[in-house]
């Protein structure tokens, strides 16, 4: 039970305070790129939350019972990301087959997800602060709900962004990396909400 | 043809530093520069070792670009940057540790760094290796100075002060064990208890919303100059084609005219 | 063999050769790396008891084994003049980093130097500003407890687990007294 609680307060932990797009810097390329189109945001959140938990429970085996027993743990680095390369062209394969329109609507962020900082974030965070497994699944659940919660909720916004009159220089990205500046105010508010 | 060639390979040097600059031309990159850009010592670190996965996977691509086949061509450039990465990390750690540990996590993050996949995609496989190699030095430059840049307007305007020898602990150590500090915006403390006598500093640009909105504001400021530039080009072009018809329609006249008498 | 499997043997021979290289390459820099790591580190360490107490003459690390004490990893027992002490290894984490770090304990338990080793917190500057270097500014074991039970200093959280740590240690020493 006391097992559960710890898991349930790490992901929200994970999720709000040390957010992983406004606090912990992870995953800005994709934040930035998606746009303004809503239902690629959620599709792009949802495929990236399969493909960071995928990583963690395939690549905490890797590391723990297979690298660290050989003596080669500096090897993880290249191991992390040919398995995150690999899971995501498998994890592809499957919303093709399972839900096209989900894979349409991820059009070409699809095989980006290699290179999202986010998977490969956790996965070497998990590995040098040593976390337990049980703690780096709640990384894994706490990084995949708040990258998805704010992917999703800076979509909507730049939604209405994009009829606003902003000045010319401003238009686009700017304006927007202001608004992720706005929002990183407000969950700076969330720390301590927790008190692990 | 020497110099033709070697004003091509200039212009692909160059081009990475202003032009094509891959930080705020291309936007990619972006999670290092807000990451690591709270002191001017880790952003000029991370730029340098940056520079030195870049040119080096780049190289190594280049030279291996006939062997390489087409269908494995992502994993296989992932494994050589992954190689260069792991290889750095480890040099850093041994040589200066307190970098190592500034840096963190963005170290390893530098694998899948947009820009390096992205340059050894879009050009490395394609180019000679010395072309590869102008073309890693011209962008890891671009994208130092670029990160250098965001650093150096977070420290002055979030800590008042510019801060040399924490990071790289030879610079403290040659100043007699203290960094060494520029005070811009904040007075010298006396002692750690007792605050700096005046302080103008805004400690909200070393967070993490700070740093977005030094961001968003740079590349304002950018696509400002470039607007400006637009411009100015666009006026230039309608005035030099009104000066055009305005010439053109004299002789026009009066080449008809003798015909006739 | 049919042309396709040709063709993925030879794909699959390229990338296993290229990732061979790398390993060995990689495996030969880690002989050269990891020595001068392990060394750096002592060194650290060396460094960083001297500072606590210098002119003392420092035992051998002792593992501390006690599920009680979560984050107490090891203590080193001192002895200066004639006087007993401790410098304890602390190491802990919460929801926002994980901090190391190394306390003196004077044998009358009031509080000795600290010496930070490791500071990931997300606001490891505000609390290495507002909450570390106050303490280590003190020289005398009242004012620095004083500075240690101060945790409002911008980073509280991290402040209440260095705070957690100290207390830690000290019961430790006196339990083991």
């Amino acid at each position: 039970m006391q097992y559960l609680v710890a898991f349930v307060l790490g992901i929200l932990s994970y999720a709000l305070i040390n957010n992983v797009v406004l606090v912990r810097f992870y995953g800005i390329c994709s934040f930035v790129g998606v746009g303004n189109k809503v239902k690629s945001a959620a599709s792009m959140g949802i495929a990236v939350s399969f493909v960071i938990i995928l990583a963690t429970l395939i690549c905490y085996p890797i590391y723990h019972f297979i690298l660290v027993p050989a003596g080669v743990p500096f090897l993880d680095t290249i191991t992390y990301i040919l398995v995150i390369a690999s899971l995501v062209q498998v994890v592809g394969l499957f919303i093709k087959k399972h839900s096209p329109t989900l894979y349409r609507n991820l059009g070409i962020y699809l095989p980006l997800i290699t290179t999202n900082c986010a998977v490969l974030g956790v996965v070497t965070e998990n590995t040098d602060a040593g976390l337990g497994f049980l703690e780096s699944l709640s990384n894994a659940f706490g990084t995949s709900v708040g990258f998805f919660i704010t992917i999703f909720l800076f979509a909507c916004i730049r939604v209405r962004l994009e009829s606003s009159n902003a000045p010319k220089a401003f238009k686009g990205i700017p304006l927007a990396l202001i608004c992720a500046a706005i929002m990183a105010m407000a969950f700076m508010g969330l720390s301590g909400v927790i008190s692990l | 043809m020497m110099e033709k060639k070697r004003s091509a390979h200039f212009e692909s040097f160059v081009s990475g530093i202003w032009k094509e600059n891959p930080l705020f031309v291309s936007l990619l990159g972006l999670c290092p520069a807000l990451a690591v850009t709270k002191s001017i010592e880790a952003a000029f670190g991370m730029g340098i070792l940056f520079t030195l996965v870049l040119v080096c996977s780049n190289v190594l691509v280049s030279a291996l670009r006939k062997v390489i086949p087409e269908e494995a061509k992502t994993p296989c450039e992932i494994v050589i940057i992954a190689t260069f990465v792991t290889l750095v990390k480890m040099l850093t750690e041994a040589i200066l540790p307190e970098l190592y540990s500034t840096l963190g996590v963005f170290l390893s993050l530098l694998v899948v760094n947009c820009i390096v996949l992205g340059r050894s995609e879009a050009f490395a496989i394609k180019n000679g290796v010395f072309d590869s190699f102008l073309d890693g030095i011209g962008n890891g430059i671009g994208y130092t100075i670029a990160i250098m840049i965001i650093a150096l307007v977070r420290e002055v305007l979030g800590t008042g002060m510019i801060t040399f020898g924490e990071t790289f602990t030879f610079i403290a150590n040659a100043n007699g064990g203290e960094p060494f500090r520029i005070y811009l915006l904040t007075g010298p403390s006396p002692s750690p208890i007792e605050g700096p006598a005046w302080d103008f500093s805004m400690s909200f640009f070393t967070n993490p919303a700070g740093a977005f909105l030094v961001l968003g504001v740079t590349l304002a400021i950018i696509a400002a100059i470039r607007n400006g530039k637009a411009e100015k080009a666009k006026v230039d072009a309608r005035l030099k084609a009104l000066e055009e018809k305005k010439s053109a329609p004299v002789k026009a006249n009066s080449a008809p005219k003798k015909e006739e008498k | 063999m049919n042309e396709f499997a040709k063709k993925a043997l030879k794909v699959a021979l390229i990338l296993a050769s290229i990732g061979g290289v790398s390993a060995i390459t990689v495996s030969a820099v880690n002989l050269f790396t990891a020595p001068k790591i392990e060394a750096n580190r002592k060194e650290k360490e060396k460094k960083a008891l001297n500072q606590i107490f210098p002119s003392a003459i420092v035992g051998e690390a002792v593992e501390i084994k006690e599920d009680a004490y979560t984050s107490l990893v090891k203590y080193w027992p001192v002895q200066i003049g004639n006087e007993d002490a401790r410098i304890y290894s602390c190491s802990g984490k919460n929801g926002y980093g994980a901090v190391s770090l190394l306390i003196g304990v004077y044998g009358d338990y009031s509080l000795g130097r600290m010496s930070i080793i490791d500071n990931t917190e997300t606001y490891g500057q505000t609390l290495n500003q507002n909450y570390i270097a106050p303490y280590q500014y003190y020289e005398d074991g009242e004012s620095r407890q004083t500075a240690l039970d101060d945790v409002t200093c911008g980073a509280t959280y991290g402040a209440k687990l260095i705070k957690g740590m100290v207390e830690q240690a000290v019961a430790h020493y006196k339990e083991a007294r």
